[in-house]
């Protein structure tokens, strides 16, 4: 009796624990997938390892213009399934996010459906376990997980950008549920990203950008000269271009996994050269623009300049395959925010 | 047992305002025109400006320009604006950014005290709506287009100007008189 009783309690703990979780699952404060219940304990944890005040304001999130405080943040962080330790990543990231230059609103709420890429660079990589090698931009590492989807569950309740409400993306994309990727810095020859953008040596960041999904640069002959033709050919595409819009002349960002960095680096190329070359070479002919744009006055280069190509080495040891993703628009602009650890100043 | 969770969705602190007084009437008033750099969106709104000249006796007419297409426009030029307007429309709207950051720029110009109507179309409406209440001006109108809008060409988009000008005329005088008036005219529904 003593036993079925204990099972009972055990049942009806469980059931309360599920009914909780279903009904998170259908709210309006959710992307669809379960969340981790934001206790005060595990907010008040993360809050902690943020090194600041809950209550202190990081700035406004549009397009709602709320003021969003540190504790707000956790909340969100935790449900994601955040561990507190990511909490100074997470804080860097949602500072980039509600830069003026980066234009969450836009990234958020345009037709084009963008997803803000989050890319971390640094020693906090190794501290978390951010994955920067094999399926980089796959499932199976939390903390790629995790403080990718905490970037969309702040959108959606702190920016207050719901699909078919705010957000008017048409087709959105995968990323827009989790886009995180960290710089495979141990194995690259070239400097990373971060340190490109003005931090030093021994410094963590977190770069947003936002980004179309990827699109697959697959070459496979083994000539530098090859990979850099599928490089140019990819980002020269007229059907993605859409030239005399908002949502052309964009940034843009190239993933180079292993196989084709080695093969670049061995015949002397690096993230300058490789921009360089890239940025004078795509360009999109008259009259494939003609038939994509009803008209055209010559051709058009993808890139601005050489800077709007931002490069990452990240992915995994085998496979010749990069990555190109084109940016949402010329108005939003990648963001760069130091990492922060320990009590911070506010 | 209870779980206590805490709230994700900040807190909205949104001071309420009403929208600025309408015109009593639109003859002789200044239109300004708030062109944000949308494909056809300056032509658009020239259109509307013709058809608001010819037919509802609107005085003068100048254009304006955001080079902020999707971001909100400074307040230097909200300023401009209204120093030279008596109401004001803006546009284009015919995406997700760029619509709700014309009615963003609207309602700031309302809250400076002249009307300004945004015209939109039709599947931002929901957005819209949200984004209104956001701002602290839930009684804020708005001018519908069907969709799509800036992409047209220009007979139609002619087309387009003559069914939303009733909606600004009735949004702007906000009187029975221009309201029987824009019943006359076929248009898409003013949105509550």
């Amino acid at each position: 009796m003593k036993i079925a009783a204990v099972r009972d309690e055990h049942e009806q703990v469980e059931a309360r624990l599920i009914q909780l979780l279903e009904s998170q699952l259908d709210s309006e404060w959710g992307d669809g997938l379960p969340i981790l219940p934001p206790t005060h304990q595990s907010v008040d944890a993360f809050v902690r390892h943020a090194g600041m005040d809950g209550a202190h304001v990081l700035g406004k999130f549009r397009p709602s213009e709320i003021e969003v405080s540190v504790r707000d943040v956790a909340i969100n962080a935790i449900m994601a399934g955040c561990k507190p330790g990511y909490a100074p990543v997470v804080v860097a990231m949602v500072r980039a996010l509600m830069d003026e230059e980066f234009d969450v609103w836009g990234v958020a709420c345009s037709t084009k459906g963008s997803a803000p890429l989050v890319i971390v660079n640094g020693p906090i990589r190794r501290e978390i376990g951010i994955n920067c090698r094999g399926n980089v931009f796959g499932p199976g590492f939390r903390a790629n997980a995790t403080i990718g989807r905490a970037v969309r569950l702040m959108i959606l309740n702190l920016g207050r950008a719901r699909p078919n409400e705010l957000d008017k993306g048409t087709l959105g994309h995968p990323g827009r549920f989790s886009y995180c990727i960290g710089e495979d810095e141990e194995d690259s020859p070239w400097t990373p990203l971060h340190l490109e953008r003005g931090l030093k040596a021994g410094e963590s960041a977190v770069t947003v950008f936002g980004g179309e999904s990827l699109r697959l640069v697959n070459v496979h002959y083994n000539s530098a000269d090859a990979v850099l033709a599928g490089i140019v050919s990819t980002l020269a595409c007229p059907g993605i271009l859409n030239a005399g819009n908002l949502t052309g002349r964009s940034p843009h960002v190239l993933v180079l996994a292993k196989e084709h960095r080695d093969l670049l680096n061995a015949r002397g190329w690096n993230k300058a050269r490789i921009r360089e070359y890239v940025a004078e070479r795509a360009v999109i002919p008259e009259e494939a623009l003609k038939q994509v744009a009803g008209e055209a006055d010559g051709p058009l280069a993808v890139l601005q300049k050489p800077e709007d190509l931002l490069i990452v080495a990240a992915g995994g040891h085998a496979g010749r395959f990069a990555a190109i993703i084109p940016g949402w628009s010329w108005q939003s602009q990648p963001v760069t925010v130091r990492v922060q650890t320990g009590k911070q100043e506010q | 047992m209870v779980f206590e969770l805490m709230n994700p969705a900040g807190n909205v602190n949104v001071r309420v305002s009403k929208v600025a007084n309408r015109l009593r009437v639109l003859k002789g008033a200044r239109l300004g025109l708030l062109d944000n750099g949308k494909t056809n969106a300056a032509k658009f709104l020239n259109m509307v400006a013709d058809i608001l000249v010819r037919e509802y006796g609107v005085g003068a007419v100048k254009m304006f320009s955001k080079d902020t297409l999707a971001k909100p426009a400074s307040r230097e030029l909200l300023h401009a604006i209204i120093a030279d307007s008596d109401f004001v429309v803006t546009g284009l709207g015919d995406c997700g950014s760029c619509s709700t950051n014309s009615v963003h720029d609207s309602i700031e110009i309302e809250k400076l005290g002249i009307p300004a109507v945004a015209v939109c179309t039709e599947p931002f409406l929901p957005g819209l709506d949200a984004l209104t209440r956001m701002r602290g001006m839930p009684d804020y109108k708005f001018a519908v287009s069907p969709h799509p809008l800036g992409v047209l060409f220009d007979d139609e988009l002619k087309g387009r100007a003559q069914l939303v000008v009733p909606q600004i005329v009735q949004i702007v005088l906000g009187s029975a008189e221009s309201a029987q008036r824009a019943a006359t005219t076929a248009s898409a529904p003013v949105t509550p």
